[in-house]
């Protein structure tokens, strides 16, 4: 089918930055195949120089694994190819779309996790004890087929940026990152509780495509029927400025960021065997992740805030802490929620009181980085933006690992936070002199999707 | 042979004013009888495909193709070679069989009308024809 | 005789419970160009989004090629085309990137024709669409549309984005499709001179239902604005059928009428006693009045 093939292939190559990510994955992966077949790694540190031994073992191992996540980047936009076909009047006139778009994300997720198989089994090969490669390929396989069913509902969320998706993305990536990583030490037979439980991903992606314009229209019209929009719209933006000004910036539904926070960690839980102090690490981990994407939300609030500016006679500086103020009542309470479940975990578990602390001091960073960064985002996402909002979560992700791995108030822990509290300082002062200077005509349109 | 030029600049047969109140086929049909009883188009002369016609002004080839079809029932055009639009050999003798004073009538009567409403007398009204033609 | 592209009858749309369309009956044959007119909310697009198969009707029913538009299948979805009102292209592609995506599920494309469109139209194929001008856009997705060369093809204000040159351009691609008398376009569109001088068929939608629906030669004898003077009778006296307007003044009046026929003139001059002057409307000038 002729549909599904320029679909595989506009996955790939749609545009320029993709393009060359595939190109350099592609290559990657050769590299590191045809290294590990001439030289395999694990023969490495015998009878070679040590400091090429270790260059080699570097790009042997790291190559494919650079591959792979060129690989997965360049197709991050194919749900929103699929999204512009399967939504909307094109669905009703392109023939067999749906079916077409299906098979695509198919192949796609197919061709991607052969990438991840083939050096996965290709790194055990003539291992001194005997290894089923097979089993292996067919392993690996099935975990990165399932886990990119999840990853790639993850970006579909993240494309339809309003209200709840905001958080389904990342929520979805933490999910993915986390469940995954216990098949690969499962012994146990091929198709566990896991496996099924992963492949609802895939369930959940197909019925998107095939059905989700469907669902979404009725949910709509369902909204609409209750009247809960009018319910809302009718509020007294009038009477009460704050209100209005919540209601405006988008900062209104605080409790959505809550109900995001508990139920991924609720479902982390539930399906991840870890017990123990590893459990702890892992919520934590995911606790910051998703504090610091909930506050991260204030990104909405430069293009709408051009809506304000035309009903006051605020300044944009006036703008700014207005909106500080709005979206920081709103993290708050994730904040809250986040605190509350640390707090039950460490009392569950009787673990030291500094830990807490720790990790109530992580949360509190992260929600600050997030927030401030989000404002600070005013002129569209150029590269050197993303950059930075890179760079400031890895450094969160860093004092999070840190934490975890020695649970005291380490130099190492003490000199990262006091990394992040410059950096945040820093990002403040950012935004508002980004703000000062608002551009609306370089901001991203409020509304995508 | 006089062609006028359109709005692109482009010399074209006819001029078609889609605001005005009279209906496009009527306004197509009788720019061609007119210009037939006037000699200005010679028997034999080809008229422009439907399709070109319909594309240049942007109208509905439908409106075209009855205009043509009528033109051809009454004599004023005829087929050439199957698909080709000509004058015909006696065109000119069937478009003045509406006597092009008579064709005049509906014209003079806005004029009459109007110059009535404005409270002018024949001989002003007259005149300005008179400046108006000689321009 | 070729059977009609669309039938539909007894059409009906609710949403919940509010009803935007009642009771719709109506063909489309293949040579024609519909142009649909109305006011905003009046349901334009909800009648060409039933057409499309896009929503179900909630009463009677509507034909496309035969098939009910709900169930068209695949192979007759190729003679369909559609272009939207806004615009619902994937953002990050380029043009080309997506000419080809969209090129890659028909089997009958025309390369020249998209090319000379493109050229024509000055879209610029290397930009990303996330990147163009909405005019830009509205002619990428009509030139989407117009592609695959269907048979049948729907537009929802297809022009609202577009400068008066480009306009000019689509109205005469929209010729073209129509010299070819196996096809037929349907478009709604706010720009009353557009529909005048390009539709054979004129459905005004007003409130959900058919305020006119039928040539457009004869929705423009039909409708005229009569000047009546020196009339010797009063004129509140006579009886003018179907008026849409009236205006007295001494010894006459203005008055815009609905339904008429040529015969009418005669009675009606011989009853006042007056002379009659007949005004001919421009379409705009129509819809107005059939909207008081």
């Amino acid at each position: 089918m002729r549909s599904v093939a320029m679909l595989f292939w506009q996955s790939f190559t749609g545009t320029r930055l993709s393009r060359l990510l595939s190109g350099a994955g592609l290559v990657l992966l050769c590299v590191g195949c045809g290294t590990q077949l001439i030289v395999p790694s694990w023969t490495l540190g015998t009878g070679m120089n040590p400091g090429v031994a270790i260059w080699v073992q570097t790009l042997v191992l790291g190559a494919p694994w650079l591959a792979l996540l060129a690989l997965f980047l360049a197709t991050s936009a194919q749900p929103r190819i699929i999204h512009g076909l399967v939504f909307g009047h094109a669905a009703s006139t392109l023939p067999n779309v749906r079916r077409a778009a299906l098979l695509g994300a198919i192949a796609v997720a197919l061709a991607v996790a052969l990438a991840a198989a083939v050096p996965a089994a290709l790194f055990f090969i003539d291992y001194p004890v005997p290894i089923d490669l097979r089993a292996v390929f067919r392993r690996s396989f099935a975990i990165a087929f399932i886990n990119f069913g999840l990853l790639y509902l993850a970006f579909w969320a993240l494309a339809c940026i309003r209200g709840i998706w905001f958080f389904v993305g990342p929520a979805l990536i933490l999910v993915a990152i986390t469940v995954p990583a216990e098949f690969l030490n499962d012994r146990g037979p091929p198709l566990g509780w896991r496996e099924v439980a992963g492949s609802t991903g895939w369930i959940a992606y197909a019925v998107l495509i095939l059905a989700g314009d469907r669902i979404a229209r009725r949910a709509a019209r369902w909204r609409r029927g209750t009247g809960r929009r009018k319910a809302r719209s009718a509020a007294p933006a009038a009477s009460e400025p704050r209100a209005a000004v919540t209601l405006l910036l988008g900062a209104d539904r605080p409790w959505i960021g809550a109900i995001a926070q508990a139920v991924p960690v609720a479902v982390a839980l539930l399906l991840v065997p870890e017990r123990g102090f590893a459990l702890f690490g892992l919520v934590l981990f995911g606790l910051v992740v998703l504090c610091a994407v909930n506050s991260a939300q204030s990104v909405l609030a430069a293009p709408r805030s051009r809506a304000l500016w035309l009903r006051t006679d605020a300044s944009t500086a006036e703008l700014f802490r207005r909106a500080e103020r709005a979206f920081w009542a709103q993290s708050a309470w994730s904040l809250g929620t986040a605190v509350l479940i640390l707090a039950g975990l460490v009392a569950a578990n009787g673990y030291p009181a500094p830990l807490f602390l720790i990790g109530v001091a992580l949360l509190a960073l992260a929600t600050a980085a997030g927030l401030y960064l989000g404002l600070s985002m005013t002129r569209g996402l150029p590269p050197i933006d993303a950059s930075l909002a890179a760079a400031i979560m890895g450094l969160v992700v860093a004092a999070t690992v840190i934490a975890v791995r020695h649970a005291d108030f380490t130099p190492r822990l003490l000199a990262c936070g006091a990394a992040l509290l410059a950096a945040i300082a820093g990002l403040r002062l950012l935004a508002r002199a980004r703000w000062t200077a608002l551009d609306w005509m370089r901001c991203r349109p409020p509304e995508r999707a | 042979m006089h062609y006028f030029t359109n709005a692109h600049g482009r010399p074209t047969l006819f001029i078609l004013n889609p605001h005005s109140g009279i209906p496009l086929y009527r306004q197509l049909q009788e720019q061609i009888r007119r210009l037939a009883a006037s000699g200005q188009l010679e028997p034999g002369t080809p008229l422009p495909s439907i399709r070109e016609l319909a594309v240049r002004h942007a109208i509905n080839p439908m409106t075209v193709s009855k205009v043509y079809s009528q033109l051809e029932s009454e004599g004023v055009l005829e087929r050439h070679r199957g698909k080709q639009m000509t004058i015909a050999a006696k065109g000119a003798r069937a478009a003045a069989r509406a006597d092009p004073a008579e064709q005049l009538q509906p014209h003079l009567d806005g004029l009459v009308l109007a110059g009535r409403q404005l409270d002018l007398s024949l001989g002003e009204v007259v005149r300005t024809l008179k400046e108006r033609w000689e321009k | 005789m070729t059977e009609p592209y669309v039938v539909a009858r007894g059409l009906g749309k609710a949403f919940d419970t509010r009803p935007v369309l009642e009771n719709l009956s109506f063909a489309v044959e293949p040579g024609d160009i519909v142009g649909v007119l109305g006011e905003n909310g009046a349901g334009k697009t909800t009648l060409l989004e039933l057409i499309l198969g896009y929503t179900p009707p909630s009463s009677g029913t509507v034909s496309v090629f035969g098939h009910e538009s709900r169930r068209l299948p695949g192979a007759e979805k190729r003679r369909l085309g559609f272009v939207p009102q806004v615009d619902e292209l994937v953002g990050h592609l380029t043009g080309a990137a997506h000419i080809a995506l969209i090129r890659a599920f028909y089997t009958a494309w025309d390369d020249e024709l998209v090319a000379r469109l493109v050229r024509k139209w000055g879209i610029d194929e290397t930009a990303r669409v996330a990147t163009m001008s909405v005019g830009q856009r509205q002619k990428l997705s009509i030139v989407l549309a117009l592609g695959h060369r269907p048979d049948l093809l729907l537009l929802d204000e297809p022009v609202a984005s577009l400068d008066p040159l480009a306009r000019r351009h689509f109205l005469e691609e929209i010729v073209e499709i129509a010299t070819d008398e196996d096809r037929a376009v349907v478009f709604s569109s706010h720009i009353v001179s557009d529909v005048e001088r390009l539709a054979n068929r004129i459905w005004i939608v007003r409130d959900g239902a058919f305020l006119w629906a039928g040539d457009a030669d004869v929705l423009r004898t039909s409708v005229v604005r009569l000047h009546l003077r020196g009339c010797t009778v009063p004129v509140d006296r006579l009886a003018l059928p179907d008026m849409l307007r009236f205006e007295p003044y001494a010894n006459g009046c203005t008055a815009v009428l609905r339904d008429w026929q040529d015969e009418m003139e005669t009675e009606i001059a011989r009853e006042s006693g007056g002379t009659l002057e007949l005004e001919r409307l421009t379409l705009e000038d129509i819809f107005l009045e059939l909207h008081r």
